[in-house]
């Protein structure tokens, strides 16, 4: 189970937290001007890397705030947090054994 | 006004007022009340708009507080916990809540914010004694230990199954909790069960 | 025979006390201290337990966690525990055992026979053999004759207990480096809890008296670390308690063992039997020793054989002598160690067969000078003995190892004891995905480097054997810990206990499988896994079958997955393996490890969570009349409705027939507080709900209310509700019972990270107010004997709201239907609503008004064609599969609007909405019934063209009455279909999905 650090409580147990998938989905400005497939990708399709993921994360049961996440899939280290609407901070190298 | 005889406690059923006891008894743990009644608005608005937070603040008489966790005020009369960074409680031990609505209503004015009076969305019971963390800790992910909780601390959490709203209201220790109104069978009896090793005093309401 | 192996003097039991038990029936004797295989070992009771798959007598074979074969089954049914280890079972007054796994009995088990006919079943017998016609057939016999204990048949009576902790410092057992790293941490003031699954703490110390720490024998030196630790307010000592996961984030599982220990009689009734700890620590210091790697030879799992250092911790620790002639087989230094306690015990010491080719350590050197007879560069080729061990044979060895020479020269011995050398306790290491390293000097796998962030690893754990380094190291570890988390050190603290004893077991002849007499797998067994009976040669046959990775070869074999998951084989596997392919042990590498680190019993991980507080039963403010008035209740979610009121002699048709007539005839009566409702306010609150709805709130007028629906981005249904305008800038939306939740996190969703330059504040007031639907034509007449408020249609007209008294009571009214008829739905202060609810109960005589529950809402509705998000869709229902079109609109962008165009939401064959009406209207269809097209061509494949979504009997239509989703629906008005049941087809034609009032007149009262 994790520890996030919610930017507004500090570090709290997962169980508080609701995992909101992948971060920088922006919803298009003019659906109509978007193809059948490019709307699908924006829908539907996400990324599963191995490695750094920017996800969204919200503090459900605390303060109900959302936030974006950097995490490692491979270490579940959390490597930053930043807020909705920024770009991802500098991560430090991942740490692989 | 309404009669009073009229209003319900959601634990109406278990006869609190009737049969609980005036304070803890020495050889139990803990001790479990209900306080219903109590008013909770929920106040929504910008922290960083100055002339939002000078008319809550003087609306209230107190100090807003910004940081989430952070309670200002008197634990037993009017308080104001910051649940996020844009959400307070404003409670107070009045069981009328139109007034204080009223004049937050009146104070927010046209802003940008929100003044609901939420006193009936939420049941408040109390948890107090020299075990009353051994019980939380069966139920609450939190951390409560004096030097990272205390007086004038609150936090949104879960008991066991139930979002909840925790306050400690001073260092005996006591804590208050908050769920929602219909969780609030399964909360009391929750706590009665897991304060069982401990002992546990019903006070009356 | 009462304890007569039970030394006269020493070991930590209370001898002034006796404690009675039962195992297979028979009475013993044993004392405070001791565990229930000490007990049966002062007994002479050797034999316990009977082999897994050969049903081969086995003893009591260490003694501890790591114990392969002396599991038993504990107690009676209910209070029965599967696999308990005799080794880790503290004994109690009236403990009663049974040996597993044997019939009739432990001494004669017929099931042996598996064992004379082992040639034929080697690994992967089962699979090979029981393959036709199906395992099925097989599966039931073979899983009766195999397997372990019982589980308990009945309920388990007892409360198990769940909590969480915090600590700076997690320390992980209570042996010499867990306490030196406890003492150092907790000096310093840091939060610090110290875990150790034994009763006592001290660890290996408990059975090495003559040990010295502080120039003192180290048993003061553990009394008086308890006493310390006992003293610092911030550190909690648990002990019985097991810490049996280590997860993400150093998040650690442990199991307390509260009351398992106590005689039955004596077990506090306030007090959980066990408690499960969830602890986030800051740091964790594992200190969790190291387990002796027993030797691999021919017939090593008689009664009567056991690891060296179990020997020495039943002679020093229990005072019993686990035999009374002894070999000890080592192929290392430390294997002296159990000689000397042996000898020195009054046990008589047969030899010392060792497979290293010299021997001239300090142990060795004095146990040769004590006159122990030491046969280096020996190996033993074999034992005899069926019940208990009787003969050891030995024999001189290669140079290389590989084989002996003669046929093995027998020595008398009922006791034989083997070393292989030491692996450190890597689980939880492990399983927090450290890495190991292979240690070439020390022959085993050791701790290289952490995933987990701020994690130690201390003494033998990690490889330090030696007493003074492993205090050292472990001090250290514990006061940088400390440092990190905050807390200085200096001063006293700063400094480690201090020891002269450098315990090492080395030098050793690393040789994993001891050559026989006979080939391999003739003559007898090489046991590597003796609680899954995984042989060397088994080992041998899957390479020769083409497994090479390690992971397959454990899978194939099953060895080391068994419940002691291999604590005291899996080395010596990898070993062999490595040997036979001619790799090294680390090119091999290891097989992964998991939780738990000993078994579990599910009530520990169930906790309080059970019975009544299985999921939380969320009640409304009537819920108290419902039930005083005979309510049968309805989950919705966590909350419990009112599902029908039966009256006396009221079946449940009968009573929601009654409760359906009553509400289209005069007046009825709903709890609908469980709906979602959501105050929104802000400048930008219409724009929000028009991107929100499909169709447009930023124009309804205040005091007006407007039905909405939500999509999800993909265009699916997602929920639906009333939302009224308060104000210019408020709102209250109302949502589904369900769905509440979900909708106010969507809302919030948007607003924070796709539209924060909206100005819109949500705020959740779902249960600030009771709600109560009045309904039927007399509902406008009941309303106005309670409230002041003009009801005429001109001041208070359909889809409007007001505010006023009821009762009394302050009160909004909203004047909205989801029954087709008029209907008022008051919302007065939670507090209230039973009081209102009593009011409307009460003045409602006079029109016979009717409570009625959620299922003859459902007729209502149905009747009327309403729509439940949840039954009529499913996550795959667009508003034009509902044929809701006219909610859709054209004028604005919403979310899910542009999925609705995408080629598959338009194609003609989608499931659209539709009523059914059976050709037998007496006839109810199931919901969920599959429709076809044909009742007589009856060939797979059928095709489905579509399924009943709700289904009831409509008393006000006089017949049964469906809605469906159905292929194309709306183009096969009046077709007729089949719903297909298991037994039968029921004949049905498709209509409008609209059957009572079809003009709507009755809304208007």
């Amino acid at each position: 189970m994790l520890l996030i650090p919610c930017p507004h409580c500090g570090p709290r147990a997962e169980i508080e937290f609701s995992y909101g998938g992948e971060a920088h989905i922006a919803r298009p400005e003019e659906p109509d001007e978007l193809t059948d497939q490019e709307w699908s990708d924006y829908v539907f399709m996400r990324r599963n890397p191995k490695g750094v993921v920017l996800e969204r994360w919200v503090h459900a049961h605390g303060c109900r705030r959302w936030f974006n996440a950097a995490r490692d899939t491979v270490t579940y280290e959390i490597l930053a947090i930043y807020p909705m609407g920024q770009n991802p901070p500098e991560l430090p190298e991942p740490r692989y054994l | 006004m309404v009669e009073d005889f009229l209003r319900q406690s959601p634990l109406s059923h278990l006869a609190l007022a009737a049969s609980g006891r005036s304070q803890r008894a020495e050889e139990d743990g803990v001790a479990l009340a209900e306080r219903p009644y109590r008013t909770v608005i929920t106040l929504r608005g910008q922290a960083e708009d100055a002339v939002f937070v000078e008319a809550i603040q003087r609306a209230l008489g107190l100090g807003l507080p910004r940081k989430v966790g952070q309670v200002s005020g008197d634990p037993r009369g009017r308080e104001i916990l910051c649940l996020g960074p844009d959400e307070w409680w404003v409670t107070d031990a009045a069981d009328d809540a139109e007034p204080l609505v009223t004049s937050l209503t009146e104070a927010v004015g046209d802003l940008f914010a929100q003044v609901v009076d939420t006193s009936d969305n939420w049941f408040a019971l109390e948890l107090s004694g020299p075990r009353a963390r051994d019980v939380l800790a069966k139920a609450c992910p939190l951390d409560l230990h004096p030097r990272t909780f205390g007086p004038a601390r609150c936090a949104q959490s879960l008991l066991a199954k139930a979002p909840m709203t925790l306050q400690q209201l001073d260092d005996t220790p006591a804590f208050r909790l908050h769920v929602r109104r219909s969780f609030a069978d399964y909360a009391w009896r929750w706590l009665s069960d897991a304060g069982r090793e401990y002992g546990v005093s019903i006070l009356q309401s | 025979m009462p304890q007569s192996f039970r030394l006269p003097e020493g070991g930590l039991i209370d001898r002034a006390r006796s404690l009675r038990f039962t195992f297979d029936g028979r009475s013993f004797d044993g004392h405070p201290g001791d565990t229930l295989a000490s007990a049966l070992l002062a007994n002479g009771v050797h034999l316990v337990a009977r082999s897994f798959k050969y049903h081969r007598p086995r003893g009591i074979f260490s003694a501890g966690a790591e114990e392969p074969n002396a599991l038993v089954q504990l107690g009676e049914d209910p209070r029965t525990d599967p696999n308990q280890r005799a080794t880790q079972v503290e004994l109690f007054d009236g403990l009663s055992a049974k040996a597993q796994h044997c019939w009739p009995s432990l001494e004669v088990d017929f099931n042996q026979v598996t064992s004379l006919a082992s040639r034929l079943i080697p690994s992967g017998f089962y699979y090979k053999t029981f393959m036709w016609p199906s395992w099925k057939y097989f599966e039931g016999p073979i899983r009766r004759a195999a397997g372990l204990g019982k589980a308990p048949r009945l309920p388990d009576p007892d409360r198990y207990d769940k909590c969480f902790a915090h600590c700076d410092v997690l320390v992980v057992g209570g042996g010499p480096a867990g306490l030196a790293a406890a003492l150092a941490a907790g000096r310093t003031g840091a939060r610090v809890i110290l875990v150790e699954q034994d009763n006592r703490l001290g660890g290996s110390l408990l059975s090495a008296p003559e040990t010295q720490i502080e120039g003192a024998p180290s048993a003061d030196w553990v009394r008086e670390a308890e006493a310390e630790l006992a003293t610092l307010p911030e550190v909690k000592v648990l002990k019985r308690t097991t810490c049996f996961a280590y997860y993400d984030h150093n998040l650690l599982g442990l199991l307390e063992k509260v009351t398992d220990h106590y005689a039955p009689y004596d077990r506090p009734a306030e007090l959980p039997r066990q408690r499960m700890w969830r602890v986030r620590a800051g740091h964790v210091i594992l200190a969790t020793g190291a387990i002796e790697r027993p030797l691999v030879f021919r017939d090593n799992d008689r009664p009567g054989i056991m690891l060296a250092s179990a020997a020495s911790s039943y002679l020093n620790r229990w005072a019993v002598k686990p035999g009374s002639r002894a070999v000890v087989f080592t192929n290392n230094e430390g294997g002296y160690r159990a000689a000397l306690d042996l000898k020195s015990r009054g046990v008589d010491l047969a030899a010392v067969i060792d497979l290293q080719l010299a021997a001239e350590g300090p142990l060795s050197r004095r146990a040769r000078d004590e006159g122990i007879p030491i046969k280096t560069g020996y190996a033993v080729t074999g034992t005899s003995g069926h019940l208990r061990l009787k003969k050891v044979f030995v024999a001189p060895l290669d140079g290389a190892g590989k084989r002996v020479f003669g046929g093995g020269e027998p020595i008398e011995a009922d006791l034989l004891v083997s070393s292989g050398g030491w692996n450190p306790t890597v689980h939880l290491f492990c399983q927090s995905k450290g890495t190991l390293e292979w240690d070439d000097s020390l022959a085993c796998f050791r701790p290289d480097a952490s995933m987990q962030r701020n994690q130690a690893v201390v003494g033998a754990a990690n490889g330090t054997f030696g007493l003074s380094s492993v205090l050292v190291e472990a001090h250290a570890a514990a006061l940088a810990a400390a440092d990190a988390a905050g807390f200085s050190t200096g001063g006293e603290a700063s400094t480690a206990p201090t020891s002269v004893e450098e315990r090492d077991f080395l030098p050793m002849r690393e040789i994993y499988l001891v050559p026989s007499i006979k080939p391999l797998g003739q003559g007898g067994k090489h046991f590597v896994d003796q609680q899954h009976d995984v042989t060397a040669a088994d080992l041998l046959l899957a390479m020769r079958e083409g497994y090479r990775s390690i992971e397959h070869v454990k899978r194939y074999t099953t060895t080391g997955m068994a419940t002691d998951q291999g604590k005291t084989s899996n080395v010596a596997a990898i070993g062999i393996v490595a040997e036979h392919l001619g790799k090294t042990v680390p090119e091999v590498g290891v097989t992964t490890f998991r939780p738990p680190y000993t078994a579990v019993t599910f009530g520990a991980f169930a906790g309080r969570d059970v019975d009544d507080f299985l999921d939380p039963e969320r009640t409304t403010p009537m819920h108290a009349w419902h039930r005083a008035h005979g309510a049968a209740f309805e989950d919705v979610g966590q909350w419990k409705r009112a599902w029908y009121y039966p009256q006396a002699g009221e079946d449940m048709a009968a009573a929601v027939n009654r409760e359906v007539k009553a509400a289209r005839d005069s007046v009825g009566i709903l709890d609908a507080s469980t709906l979602g409702k959501i105050e929104i306010r802000g400048p930008d609150a219409g724009v929000f709900l028009d991107r929100i709805y499909t169709n447009v709130f930023s124009t309804l007028k205040v005091g007006r209310a407007r039905y909405g629906l939500m999509l999800k981005e993909d265009g699916m249904v997602f929920d639906d509700g009333v939302t009224t305008r308060l104000a210019e800038d408020r709102y209250l939306m109302t949502t589904t019972t369900g769905g509440a939740a979900n909708v106010m996190s969507w809302l919030e969703e948007w607003l924070q990270t796709e539209w924060p330059d909206l100005k819109v504040y949500l705020t959740s007031v779902t249960e600030q107010w009771a709600t109560m639907t009045i309904s039927g034509p007399n509902a406008r007449a009941l309303l106005a004997e309670l409230t002041e408020l003009d009801l005429s249609t001109d001041s208070f007209p359909h889809m409007s709201m007001a505010e006023g008294e009821v009762a009394g009571v302050k009160a909004r009214i909203f004047r909205i239907s989801f029954t087709g008829e008029l209907s008022y739905e008051i919302n007065v202060p939670s507090r209230y609503g039973l009081a209102v609810w009593q009011a409307l109960i009460r003045v409602g005589q006079k029109y016979a008004i009717t409570p009625y529950g959620t299922e003859a809402m459902h007729v209502l509705r149905a009747e009327k064609g309403f729509i439940i998000v949840g039954q009529e869709t499913d996550g795959s229902v667009t508003p034009l599969d509902l044929g809701m079109n006219w909610i859709v609109s054209k004028k604005k962008d919403f979310l899910g609007r542009r999925s609705l165009s995408r080629p598959d939401m338009l194609k003609a064959d989608r499931k659209q909405l539709v009523g059914l009406l059976t050709e037998d209207g007496r006839e109810v269809l199931p919901e969920g019934a599959q429709l076809v097209e044909s009742n007589h061509d009856i060939r797979p494949p059928i095709p489905m063209v579509g399924h009943v979504t709700s289904s009831y009997w409509s008393p006000n239509c006089g017949q049964s009455i469906a809605l469906a989703l159905v292929k194309g629906g709306r183009d096969r008005m009046g077709e007729r279909l089949y719903a297909a049941l298991p037994d039968r087809t029921i004949s049905c034609t498709v209509t409008e999905p609209l059957f009572f009032d079809k003009t709507g007149e009755r809304l208007h009262g």
